[in-house]
C-alpha cells in the first residue's frame, strides 16, 4: 500500500504547542544525531486537539543508548503531566517490522502526522494488506467483546456508561477510516469515515445518534437513561464493520490469515 | 489649592485617595524593578515549584505526599477511621531503608531519613524546615530572581520607609495645622494615616516577587489540563502527575477519594497562601537553621502561617 504526504503543522493550544517544543528540544539534546525524525501523529497532527486529548509522538532514532535516554526522563515526566504526551521510541531499522506487526495503528500514522523534526520516515512506507486486515479484524473483535464486558460490568452505574461510549469512540474512528481505506475509499478524516460508515451500514437514526455520541465523547456526560440507547447501537455498528473486514478477509490467501 | 486647608471630612477624603496613590506608586515602582531578565528558569523539578508557590513547608509537603504515593513511605494512624490534618495520630514511616539510596533528590532524601522511624507527620516536616535540600530550593529561586534577593529586599524596605514617611509626613503636617488653628478633632486622621500605613507594610513585600507571579502563573497554565484530570488520576508514581498538579495548584487540588493520605499532610487549619513575606533577612537565614529552623511547626509552617518561606519567618 502506498504512502500519503504528511499533514502540514497544526496549530496547537499554547500549553501545548509550548511543552511540545520543550520536549522536541530536551529530545534533540538527549540524542543529538541518534534522532532521526519526530512525528506527531493522531487527533494532535489534525490540529484537532480537545483540552482532554493526549498527544501522541514517535521519536526514530538510530539507536536507543541508556545514557542517551537517561537525559530525557525529566522532560518526558513533564510533558507526561502537562499535555499526556505519549511516545513511542523506534528505531529506524524496525520500522517496517513495525508496520507489520501493528499495521493498522501505522495505517493510521500514514493518514495523520506531521513531521516535527528530520525527514519524513514513512514517506516510503509499505503496509502489508494481508497484515492490515488480519489485524483489524483482531482488533474489531477484541473491541467488541470488551465492549460487551465492559457494559456487563459497569453500566448499572449509568455514568461510567458514558465514560464507556466516550472512550470507545476514538478506536472506532479509527478502525473505521482502516476500513474504508482497505475497501479503497479512503476517508478524509476518522470523524468522517465513522460517519459515512455508520450512514453505509444503516444503522438507524444514524444522524441523530453520532450528534449525540460526539457530544458525550466530549463532555463525558449523557442525558439520564440515553446512555444505553447510545451504546447498543455503537456495539451493532462495531459488530457490522467487523463483518465487512470479514468480507476483506476472503481476498486474502489463506496462508496469510 | 493647598489640600492643607481643606476642611476635615474633605482633607479624610483627600488623604485616602493620596494613600491610595502612595500604594499604586510603589506597586508600580516593585514591579519596574522585580521584572528583571535572569534568565528562564528550569521546569523540571515539581519542589522548585511547590516552594514558589507556598514556601518550604509546602514543598516538605508536596515530596511527602509523592513518597506515600510511590510507596516509600507509610501512613501509620492509631485506627481512627478517618485521616485528619488535625489528628496527631498521623505518622509516616520508610517502607525501607534500602530506599534511602533509591531516591535522587536531596529533599526526598532528607524526607526518607526523617521518618526512618515513625514519626509524627507536621511536627517532623516542620522540623525539616531550613534543611540544605530547603536552603538550596531558596538559594535558586533566588537567583532566578523568583523570591526576592537581599538586594530586592534592601529596595523593598527602602521603598516602603519612604512610602509611610510620606504619608505619616502628611498627615503629621495637617495635625499641626489643625491644631494651630484650634481644632482637636484629629482622631480620625491619626487612625487613617495608621491604616495607610499598616496597608502599605503588608503590601509592598510579597513573598514572591513580580517575576515568580509570572513564573507561576506560567507554569500554571501550562498544567491547566493536569488539573481538569485531577480527578482520574492514577495513583502509583509511575507518571509525574500528582506531583506536578500538587505542586503547580496545591495538595487541596488532589482528589482525596484517589490518595486519602493527602488528609493527613494538609497543613492544620484554614489553607493560606505564604502572602506577606515579612522583613527578615531573607532566605538565606534560613539556612543557619537559626532564625526559623524547627519552630515546633506552629508557626512558620501550617501553610505559611507567617509567610510560609524561609522569608516569612521574620513576619
Amino acid at each position: 500500500m502506498s504512502s500519503s504526504t504528511p499533514l502540514p503543522l497544526p496549530q496547537l493550544p499554547p500549553p501545548f504547542a509550548e511543552v511540545l517544543n520543550f520536549f522536541l528540544q530536551s529530545a534533540k539534546d538527549a540524542f543529538g544525531p541518534d534522532l532521526l525524525s519526530v512525528v506527531l501523529f493522531g487527533s494532535a497532527a489534525e490540529g484537532k486537539l480537545r483540552a482532554t486529548s493526549d498527544l501522541n509522538l514517535i521519536l526514530v532514532l538510530v539507536s536507543f543508548p541508556q545514557d542517551k535516554a537517561d537525559r530525557l526522563r525529566q522532560a518526558l515526566r513533564v510533558a507526561q503531566a502537562a499535555i499526556q504526551l505519549h511516545p513511542m521510541f523506534l528505531l529506524k531499522d524496525e520500522i517496517p517490522q513495525a508496520a507489520r506487526s501493528f499495521a493498522p495503528k501505522f495505517a493510521d500514522i500514514r493518514h495523520r502526522r506531521a513531521i516535527l523534526f528530520g525527514d519524513d520516515p514513512f514517506a516510503s512506507l509499505t503496509i502489508p494488506r494481508d497484515a492490515e486486515i488480519r489485524q483489524l479484524r483482531q482488533q474489531l473483535l477484541n473491541f467488541i467483546l470488551r465492549l460487551r464486558a465492559a457494559y456487563v460490568g459497569r453500566s448499572l452505574r449509568e455514568e461510567q456508561l458514558s465514560l464507556l461510549i466516550a472512550g470507545a469512540l476514538g478506536p472506532l474512528r479509527s478502525y473505521a477510516a482502516v476500513l474504508l481505506d482497505l475497501e479503497g475509499r479512503p476517508a478524509p478524516s476518522p470523524s468522517e469515515a465513522l460517519q459515512s460508515m455508520g450512514a453505509e451500514l444503516a444503522i438507524p437514526g444514524w444522524s441523530q445518534l453520532s450528534a449525540r455520541l460526539a457530544a458525550t465523547q466530549e463532555t463525558h456526560v449523557s442525558t439520564p437513561g440515553e446512555a444505553p440507547r447510545l451504546f447498543f447501537p455503537l456495539l451493532d455498528l462495531a459488530c457490522r464493520m467487523h463483518s465487512r473486514a470479514e468480507a476483506l478477509s476472503a481476498e486474502v490467501p489463506r496462508e496469510s490469515l | 489649592m493647598n489640600p492643607f486647608d481643606l476642611r476635615g471630612p474633605e482633607f479624610l477624603v483627600f488623604y485616602i485617595f493620596f494613600s491610595w496613590l502612595v500604594l499604586v506608586a510603589l506597586t508600580l515602582l516593585r514591579r519596574l524593578s522585580e521584572n528583571r531578565d535572569t534568565g528562564k528558569p528550569p521546569i523540571d523539578d515539581p519542589y522548585f515549584v511547590a516552594y514558589l508557590r507556598g514556601g518550604e513547608s509546602e514543598a516538605l509537603r508536596v515530596a511527602s505526599l509523592s513518597l506515600i504515593d510511590r510507596g516509600l513511605l507509610t501512613l501509620k494512624s492509631s485506627g481512627t477511621s478517618t485521616l485528619s490534618p488535625l489528628s496527631a495520630d498521623s505518622r509516616l514511616l520508610l517502607t525501607d531503608p534500602a530506599l534511602i539510596g533509591t531516591v535522587k533528590r536531596p529533599i526526598e532524601k532528607r524526607i526518607l531519613e526523617a521518618f526512618k522511624t515513625a514519626q509524627p507527620i507536621h511536627s517532623t516536616l516542620a522540623s525539616l524546615e531550613g534543611c540544605t535540600a530547603c536552603f538550596e530550593y531558596a538559594t535558586n529561586l533566588e537567583k532566578f530572581g523568583l523570591l526576592p534577593d537581599e538586594e530586592i529586599r534592601r529596595a523593598r524596605l527602602l521603598r516602603v520607609s519612604i512610602a509611610i514617611g510620606i504619608l505619616l509626613g502628611v498627615a503629621l503636617v495637617k495635625i499641626l495645622v489643625a491644631l494651630s488653628r484650634g481644632r482637636t478633632n484629629i482622631f480620625f486622621l491619626i487612625l487613617l494615616s495608621g491604616l495607610a500605613a499598616f496597608v502599605v507594610f503588608r503590601t509592598s513585600n510579597p513573598f514572591r516577587t513580580v517575576r515568580g507571579e509570572k513564573f507561576l502563573e506560567d507554569v500554571k497554565s501550562l498544567f491547566s489540563s493536569l488539573r481538569q484530570r485531577a480527578a482520574s488520576l492514577r495513583p502509583g508514581g509511575a507518571t509525574s502527575d500528582l506531583v506536578w498538579l500538587a505542586s503547580a495548584y496545591g495538595l487541596a487540588e488532589v482528589s482525596p477519594i484517589l490518595f486519602p493520605s493527602v488528609m493527613a499532610l494538609r497543613p492544620p487549619g484554614p489553607a493560606r497562601g505564604p502572602g506577606f513575606s515579612g522583613w527578615g533577612s531573607g532566605s538565606s537565614s534560613c539556612g543557619t537553621s537559626s532564625s526559623c529552623g524547627s519552630g515546633g511547626g506552629g508557626g512558620c509552617g501550617g501553610g505559611g502561617g507567617c509567610g510560609g518561606g524561609c522569608g516569612g519567618c521574620g513576619g
